[in-house]
């Protein structure tokens, strides 16, 4: 892949022409996806939102009135099951074990009836770059959920003032002269968190992107306007698609089985030709298989599984995706070849229209490759003791984006020549988060479990949230 | 079934943030060598390399002895102390709000000094000080933000340095000797983890690591040339030294009260880890030149000291135990020079002197922290002397401002300004027979 740089210096020409006085910004707007969002440990909500990277940012440009959807949290469920929104998760110690539980549940939108567009218009639900041009009205009586996410945050549906604008044309409304862009995500997280890598189907097609990247950036370029724009990270650095081994582990030693021959023992998987058999070990299983995994899926019947193997996923035309939790090589290959691809379309059109770029596939390999010290404290992309990813393995917790509001800072300045101070990512360290009501962790049930530690001796489970509702 | 992975696995992170501390430790002169070994030269500004003509020449130019014709036993202390010590902290970390000061210590480096002629022309001299030490200890330890980096670093040396002396011609002398230095060094700070429970970091450990007294030899070398009544020349030069020191790390856990995850942190402390580290002390040279007015009763003194600092350009820490692996580290400081003027005036027994130095620092901002906030500095000396028949006692007070530094690349992620300043009061008495 061709290294594009921490921060791309697009415009650094313009900064430098104008040196006399550091850029000052008037209204900061922040387009994107779940990262944009906040979104944590499966959920969106105000607990969450306020530390997200666009908050940071705004707060650090002095915007004051920085508008976010911030959705309320309600405690769990007592019975563990009639929830009324998207659970989130965290580690919780329950039965005598660890795990990752359900600690509460989204609640209520606080400021839908904002009456102009939100400063913040990150949407998750698998929002992706196409979307953010072309999604100019939604139907949540869908159902879906990328309808549902989207019209949280755009308002744009029937009746509303906003209904046939996209998220392009609701920033532009506001008119600012500061856009952070972080979109394509999706792009490549679709297919992978479903296990099934199908271009066209599952997979963004590199024209379609190409396409839609590009429309997306003649929309949010204007004059005087400082746009950043940010890389697509790789998978490999993210612990949803590497914390489970693809090795069978012996409970009794925490440790793969050897299998005689030098290697060690792999779980068995369907394989693309819907035969089974034991995984390759660069095969990379997703932490949906966890839940599988806990009910001896995965396991040959020796060794005290099911013998039933891993879902790969397929794609049963004309519009079924059945999920599964295994990438192949093969997969992954094309999934980082995508990656490249889309990451080079970004610097070049960012280049085009004078936009800056914050590497953050980089910054990601740097977080899993050294970790990232603040004050004597290392932080680490380890899940779940690192303190940069929260309990969905796939999102940041608020120190991850605290550390990703520095980096985008850090390319603001250099892209306008600003002087934006640089975001505190030491005070973020001390501070709790938890739900604010008395902790009640649901007890998960018929949810399937995930081990995640072993203090001080005993196996371990957790649960994790319904699969299909990953982001 | 279990798929997990270890809480054990932050093991290795304790054990490195000890041996961070050593890999930074304030041993090295400019940050924390000690050059004020006589109160005579302290008031001069230390540049004495070509004046030399009480017992603290063992330090400065040990040459000088040539030219002291009486036995003789110097005394004294110098009374070190920080007037200022402020941090104010930056983003990214530890933050705008965050801030410091070191906790309100006076140390007392001590020296005694005893020439004896043997002949007319050679003379063996004795000497007892501290070329490098001082420590930082930071008040508010428990809540410091940089605890995770430093709460104290404690180091002492204590050398023991015979040499000979030989005036080769009325005007020449030369001089060698040995030097046997001890030194130790006590470390501390906590060590934080990631409680994912309550998704914040935590105190979970104090760790202090306290070596034994561990020493090594170097030399010593140096000329003092008087071509004439008013213009003398002199320089020395102390040899790079390496102590290896020998140590445990122990570890006191701070309980969070969570039990679950208190009974992790306690399954992962390891149990007082043996480590060895090697430790190269810089090479030093002093040149000097002074000019004395007809009648010696005005001395003008210049000297330029240069500190190999490029020799600590590495270390290397080694388990013997086997329990983790060498641990490499570059540090990149660099050769320095320290520039030094100095002035006397006699009136009959009496000697008031004053002096200036400005000291580069080796340190490149990346390593300044908690550690060793180093910076230029610059000294600003007077002082006063008694010279009886048989008595002398000295005087000197150098005032010691740092050059505010504000680190803005902290290899530790540990930003923001330092603003310190010492003073120093130097005291010695002479006895001469």
């Amino acid at each position: 892949m061709k290294k594009i740089g921490i921060w791309a210096v697009t415009a650094a020409l313009a900064w430098a022409a104008e040196p006399a006085s550091a850029q000052t910004f008037h209204k900061y707007v922040s387009l994107g996806d779940s990262l944009a969002e906040g979104e944590e440990a499966g959920c969106v909500v105000e607990r969450h939102q306020l530390h997200s990277y666009p908050a940071i940012i705004a707060q650090q440009v002095g915007q004051t009135d920085f508008q976010q959807p911030l959705r309320g949290e309600l405690p769990p469920p007592s019975d563990g099951i009639s929830f009324t929104g998207i659970p989130c998760l965290g580690i919780v110690f329950q039965g005598g074990q660890v795990t990752i539980g359900v600690v509460s549940q989204e609640g209520a939108d606080l400021n839908r009836d904002l009456p102009r567009p939100f400063d913040n218009l990150g949407i998750n639900g698998f929002f992706d770059t196409k979307d953010m041009v072309d999604l100019k009205h939604t139907d949540v009586s869908s159902g879906d959920g990328k309808q549902i996410a989207a019209a949280r945050v755009l308002r744009n549906v029937t009746g509303s003032p906003f209904d046939g604008m996209s998220a392009i044309d609701e920033a532009n409304l506001l008119q600012p002269d500061l856009v952070t862009l972080w979109i394509g995500n999706n792009d490549i997280l679709l297919p992978a968190a479903a296990g099934v890598v199908i271009p066209g189907v599952t997979l963004t097609p590199q024209p379609v992107f190409d396409d839609a990247y590009g429309r997306v950036m003649d929309g949010v370029s204007a004059s005087g306007r400082t746009v950043v724009v940010a890389t697509i990270p790789d998978i490999v650095t993210v612990p949803f698609f590497t914390y489970i081994p693809p090795f069978i582990i012996d409970p009794s030693t925490g440790q793969p089985i050897p299998d005689g021959q030098g290697g060690f023992l792999t779980y068995i998987g369907e394989r693309h030709d819907g035969t089974a058999g034991p995984i390759p070990p660069d095969t990379l299983v997703t932490l949906q298989a966890a839940p599988l995994l806990a009910q001896g899926i995965g396991i040959p019947a020796a060794l005290g599984g099911t013998g039933i193997p891993l879902p790969d996923g397929n794609f049963e035309p004309p519009a079924t995706v059945n999920p599964g939790v295994l990438l192949y090589a093969d997969e992954v290959a094309q999934l980082e070849a995508y990656t490249d691809h889309f990451n080079a379309t970004i610097a070049a059109d960012a280049a085009a229209h004078g936009a800056g770029v914050l590497d953050v596939h980089e910054i990601f390999h740097q977080l899993k490759d050294t970790g990232y010290d603040v004050a004597g404290v290392h932080l680490s992309a380890d899940f779940p003791t690192g303190g940069l990813f929260s309990a969905d393995g796939l999102h940041p917790t608020n120190i991850g984006y605290a550390v990703l509001a520095d980096y985008w800072i850090q390319a603001i300045n250099a892209t306008a020549g600003s002087s934006v101070p640089r975001a505190d990512v030491y005070s973020v360290l001390f501070t709790p988060d938890v739900p604010q009501f008395a902790a009640s962790p649901a007890a998960a049930n018929g949810r399937s479990a995930i081990v995640v530690d072993a203090p001080p001796s005993a196996a371990v489970i957790g649960a994790v949230a319904d699969p299909s509702r990953h982001r | 079934m279990v798929i997990a992975r270890k809480f054990h696995r932050f093991r290795v992170r304790p054990l490195l943030g000890i041996f961070a501390l050593l890999l930074s430790a304030p041993v090295f002169p400019a940050g924390f060598g000690f050059f004020e070994q006589g109160a005579k030269a302290t008031a001069m500004g230390g540049a004495f390399a070509a004046v030399a003509d009480d017992p603290s020449a063992l330090f400065y130019n040990p040459s000088g002895i040539g030219f002291q014709d009486h036995f003789s036993i110097m005394a004294g202390t110098t009374v070190t102390t920080f007037t200022k010590s402020q941090f104010h902290g930056a983003n990214p970390a530890p933050g705008e709000d965050a801030s410091g000061t070191f906790h309100k210590t006076w140390f007392f480096p001590s020296q005694i000094y005893v020439v004896a002629p043997i002949t007319s022309n050679v003379k063996f001299g004795l000497a007892v000080y501290s070329p490098f030490g001082l420590a930082s200890r930071w008040k508010d330890a428990e809540t410091w933000p940089g605890r995770f980096i430093s709460q104290n670093a404690d180091i002492k040396t204590f050398s023991l340095v015979p040499v000979l002396a030989i005036r080769v011609t009325p005007t020449f002398s030369i001089a060698g000797g040995a030097e046997y230095r001890l030194s130790r060094v006590a470390l501390e700070r906590n060590e934080a983890a990631y409680d994912p429970f309550s998704q914040t970091f935590v105190d979970v450990a104090h760790v202090k690591l306290k070596s034994g007294t561990e020493h090594g030899w170097g030399w010593n070398a140096g000329f003092l040339w008087k071509p004439s009544p008013s213009f003398s020349l002199g320089a020395s030069y102390k040899a790079k030294m390496t102590i290896d020191y020998a140590t445990h790390a122990r570890f006191t856990q701070r309980f969070t009260g969570n039990p679950v995850f208190d009974a992790g942190v306690a399954a992962s402390l390891p149990d007082n880890p043996r480590a060895e580290a090697s430790v190269n002390f810089p090479a030093m040279a002093d040149f000097g030149i002074a000019w004395h007015c007809p009648g010696q009763a005005f001395t003008l003194s210049a000297d330029a000291v240069w500190t190999e600092w490029s020799n600590y350009d590495k270390l290397d820490i080694v388990f013997p135990d086997g329990e983790l692996s060498t641990i490499h580290r570059d540090t990149s400081w660099r050769n320095v020079w320290s520039y030094r003027v100095g002035i006397e005036q006699k009136f009959h027994a009496l000697a008031f002197r004053a002096g200036f130095v400005y000291d580069e620092t080796p340190q490149p901002s990346r390593e300044a922290g908690p550690l060793l906030p180093d910076s230029i500095r610059r000294g600003y000396c007077i002082g006063i002397g008694y010279s009886g028949e048989h008595f002398g006692i000295d005087l000197a007070d150098m005032y010691l401002p740092f050059q505010n530094r504000t680190i803005r690349d902290s290899q530790d992620n540990f930003n923001g300004s330092y603003k310190l300043t010492a003073n120093l009061i130097g005291a010695n008495l002479r006895l001469s027979f």
